[in-house]
């Protein structure tokens, strides 16, 4: 890297992008060494000239604007490494969904093309060398806690998949490390012992505790608490047992309904169909007092009002171990979610991982599965592990790394990081574990020193493409400044550009890794430099793949907002907004798109367009 | 929504008394997981008081004073569109039925004496002559609610379109028709 300056090359998509933007004053942007125009980035003749053109030029540094596609992804990634400019050093500024093809007016969406650049190239100048890959080398041992068909079946599997299980008979008492590396200590009746293992694999063991009911008394079964647990197959196959052999009157007073699955649809079906009544609670309607050795249960039934049972037995709580489940889940360092299970995100895509990676759950320590699921899902599991177990070595690339120097030792980093990511020792400085660290920023943000620098936007690097993108050409209006969470606004986003539907050009878009990578400065700058509003859009909470990015954005905005208060701007500027990525629709409502198909997503969007607008 | 007299009426459950009605509709009124698929196809629903998919739960909670005050039994119609959607199988028209049936045999006014009237005079008209009639119906039915002279011009049009003959229509065999009404008065039907 012997050159100097930045250099800007902008594809025109085979000409298309010329009507709708001004190409040439793109090409002659500020603050650039060189320019290069050119119609084919993706095709290996248009990757090949803007090679042979940045070779000449020497510069140390590249702004590419084009399109989002991979292939233009590919060739800036080949071009940087043809003429020897560092893959940080570059840049792709997707200038057709995220500019082009969304703007109406041609010279709006130039000044924003313009905007966009300049921001690129001020981020690049502001990046920083990746930290070098770290090496895990995994010894192919997996965990197994469990003794249940599904641990026996991910050991089995693991067993022909050339790992070796570790099948332990005691409690897990700490558990610590990363994906490859972890050590486990495990207290047995003989004593304590220690395993080295690349990864677990965990069932809870869910013994269901049946009530002590005599024949004919009337039973209820009360699956209330914070958080609330569901009906699952060991409540409803102790209800049933009740009601059909014990002639028992029973009530189930629920709020949540867990029997998606085999078996339990039909097990659910012979519960209703041999007299239990389940009954589903108004939220804080109930209300239970004893009476002569009874229960006199009076709640809330929706439409009916309010209605009272006297029940002789009050079977509360889940039938199901899941105390023990929950203490699983907070030695394995996962967060037990409602209904006491643990986390079933991205339930579909990754059924068996959690947010901590290489830790699986399987069976009834993830949810009420019947038994031919929890052999399933320890297969499942079995695999999976693989990926971060299986014998050799594994360089992982650093997403977040501590400046020691700045450090304070305050361990805040510690306790927000969502995925277990952060770790000291006695006489050791703090440390941020590679192959567990997801790179949302959460920990960033929350460094009171600002001491964490995440590799995809570093402090500075963010605040200086924050600040190149709310300067440049006039808009045609004051800006509204969207940070873009990438599981969710992100796509949202590309969806709306690939659909070309119109927003207003002065919505300039700062995509982020996660809400929870923002901090209050980064919502008032922009108010600060003009900007009309600020929105955070990013996933629901239920679904943010860093569980915490939505909570902690609600919070940064409240604080925000009382800082914008005192410096005089605008305290009611700053507002969240929950999207799922294909929630192009709501997204287009929130940036003033104008749709016609009617207000499908209700009232919240609406009433963020109305800020957005306003 | 249940009128708040209807709600202010006891919330005590009666464990009893589901299977009762569950034996007289001859439905596993328990198989109803409220989905609300009856409630959103009955063309009655809006005039309920209490829509079918919650008349459901409450039978199965036994709330005995709230369904037998209910107004919506007598609002059925009776067109079955519930028993075709139910996922369930359940005929929801039936259960209303039974529903009546049990108000009945309790004695007592019914919530709604002019519907249970118009159904007598029905009833009546079949007996009499083996299929309704019309101008009996009416006739019966307005003097007893008291509103001869609101619905004399109506019947009167009706009449001069000959949509409401004067003369019945009789059937044959309409002993056989009266021995059917006695066996289910037998078996307790009213
Ligand atoms: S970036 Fe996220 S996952 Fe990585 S250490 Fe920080 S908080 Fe943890
Ligand atoms: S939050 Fe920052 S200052 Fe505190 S321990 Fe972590 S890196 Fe150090
Ligand atoms: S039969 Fe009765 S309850 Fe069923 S849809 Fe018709 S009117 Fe409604
Ligand atoms: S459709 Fe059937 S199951 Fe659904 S609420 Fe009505 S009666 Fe119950």
């Amino acid at each position: 890297m012997n050159g100097y300056g930045t250099a800007l090359a902008v594809c025109t998509c085979g000409g298309t992008l010329c009507g709708r933007l001004d190409v040439e004053r793109i090409v002659a942007a500020p603050g650039f060494a060189s320019a290069l125009v050119i119609h084919d980035l993706c095709l290996p003749a248009g990757s090949a000239r803007v090679a042979s053109w940045l070779r000449e030029t020497a510069a140390d540094s590249l702004v590419v604007a084009a399109c989002g596609v991979p292939a233009a992804v590919q060739a800036v990634v080949e071009v940087s490494r043809a003429a020897g400019v560092a893959e940080h050093r570059t840049s792709l500024v997707d200038l057709r969904e995220g500019c082009a093809w969304v703007h109406t007016q041609a010279d709006q969406a130039t000044a924003k093309a313009l905007r966009m650049v300049a921001s690129a190239a001020a981020g690049v100048r502001e990046s920083t060398p990746p930290v070098p890959d770290v090496e895990v080398r995994p010894s192919g041992r997996v965990l197994v806690v469990g003794t249940g068909p599904g641990s026996l079946a991910a050991a089995a599997r693991l067993k022909d998949l050339g790992c070796e299980a570790v099948l332990i008979s005691g409690t897990l008492e700490r558990f610590e490390g990363q994906a490859g590396e972890f050590k486990a200590r495990i207290r047995t009746d003989q004593g304590v012992e220690c395993h080295a293992v690349g990864a677990v694999i965990a069932a809870g063991d869910a013994p269901a505790r049946m009530p002590a009911v005599q024949a004919g008394q009337r039973v209820a079964f009360l699956l209330e608490g914070d958080p609330w647990p569901s009906v699952t197959e060991s409540t409803l196959s102790a209800a049933l047992h009740l009601a059909r052999d014990c002639g028992c009157r029973v009530l189930v007073l629920f709020r949540d309904m867990g029997v998606a699955g085999r078996g339990l649809e039909e097990l659910y079906r012979e519960a209703r169909g041999s007299g239990v009544t389940f009954v589903r609670m108004e939220e804080g309607s109930l209300r239970i007092v004893e009476a002569g050795g009874e229960w006199v249960v009076t709640l809330e039934v929706p439409g009916l009002g309010s209605v009272t049972e006297t029940v002789d037995v009050l079977v509360s709580g889940a039938t199901d171990a899941l105390q023990g489940t929950r203490g699983l889940a907070e030695v394995l360092g996962v967060a037990p979610r409602k209904g006491g299970w643990a986390p079933r995100e991205r339930a579909l895509l990754e059924p068996v991982a959690t947010e901590r990676n290489g830790v699986f759950l399987i069976g009834s320590a993830r949810g009420p599965y019947t038994t031919d699921q929890a052999v399933r899902q320890g297969e499942a599991a079995a695999m999976a592990a693989l990926s971060v177990a299986a014998p050799g070595v594994i360089a992982v690339s650093a997403r977040a790394s501590v400046d020691v120097e700045r450090c304070a030792f305050c361990l805040t980093c510690l306790r927000v990081c969502p995925h277990q990511a952060v770790t000291t020792a006695l006489g050791q400085t703090m440390r941020v574990l590679p192959a567990a660290c997801q790179g949302c920023g959460v920990c960033a943000a929350a460094c009171p020193a600002g001491a964490i620098q995440i590799t995809e936007s570093p402090n500075r690097r963010l605040l200086a493409e924050m600040d190149a993108l709310m300067n440049g050409p006039p808009l045609g209006g004051r800006p509204t400044v969207v940070f873009a969470c990438a599981n969710s606004a992100v796509p949202a986003l590309q969806a709306l550009g690939r659909l070309r539907l119109s927003y207003p050009a002065q919505v300039l878009v700062v995509p982020v890794p996660c809400l929870g990578r923002l901090e209050a400065v980064h919502c008032v700058r922009p108010l600060a430099a003009g900007a009309r509003r600020v929105l955070l859009c990013g996933c629901y909470d239920r679904s943010c793949e860093h569980l915490v990015g939505p909570a902690t954005a609600r919070r940064v905005v409240e604080r925000a907002s009382a800082l914008a208060g005192t410096l005089g701007l605008d305290p009611g500027a700053i507002h969240v907004a929950s999207l799922a990525p294909v929630d192009w629709h709501k997204l287009g409502q929130i940036l003033g798109v104008s749709c016609d198909d009617g207000d499908r997503n209700g009232g919240e969007a609406s009433k963020v367009t109305a800020h957005a607008t306003a | 929504m249940l009128p708040r007299e209807a709600r202010a009426l006891p919330g005590r459950t009666d464990p009893a008394w589901a299977p009762v009605i569950e034996t007289a509709s001859g439905e596993r009124v328990g198989l109803c997981f409220g989905c609300g698929i009856c409630t959103g196809s009955c063309p009655l629903a809006p005039a309920m008081d209490m829509l079918p998919s919650r008349l459901m739960k409450a039978v199965q909670l036994g709330l005995k004073e709230r369904v037998l005050k209910a107004t919506a039994p007598y609002l059925c119609v009776g067109c079955e569109t519930c028993a075709v959607r139910c996922p369930n199988g359940i005929d929801v028209a039936r259960v209303m039925d039974a529903v009546r049936q049990a108000g009945l045999a309790r004695g007592g006014p019914v919530p709604r004496v002019d519907i249970q009237r118009f159904h007598q005079w029905f009833l009546r008209t079949v007996r009499l002559f083996g299929r309704a009639h019309e101008g009996l119906l009416s006739a019966g039915f307005s003097l007893q609610q008291g509103r001869l002279r609101e619905d004399l011009p109506t019947g009167w049009a009706l009449m001069r379109h000959g949509r409401l003959a004067l003369w019945p229509h009789f059937i044959r065999r309409r002993r056989e028709v009266r021995r059917l009404f006695r066996a289910i008065g037998q078996r307790g039907g009213r």
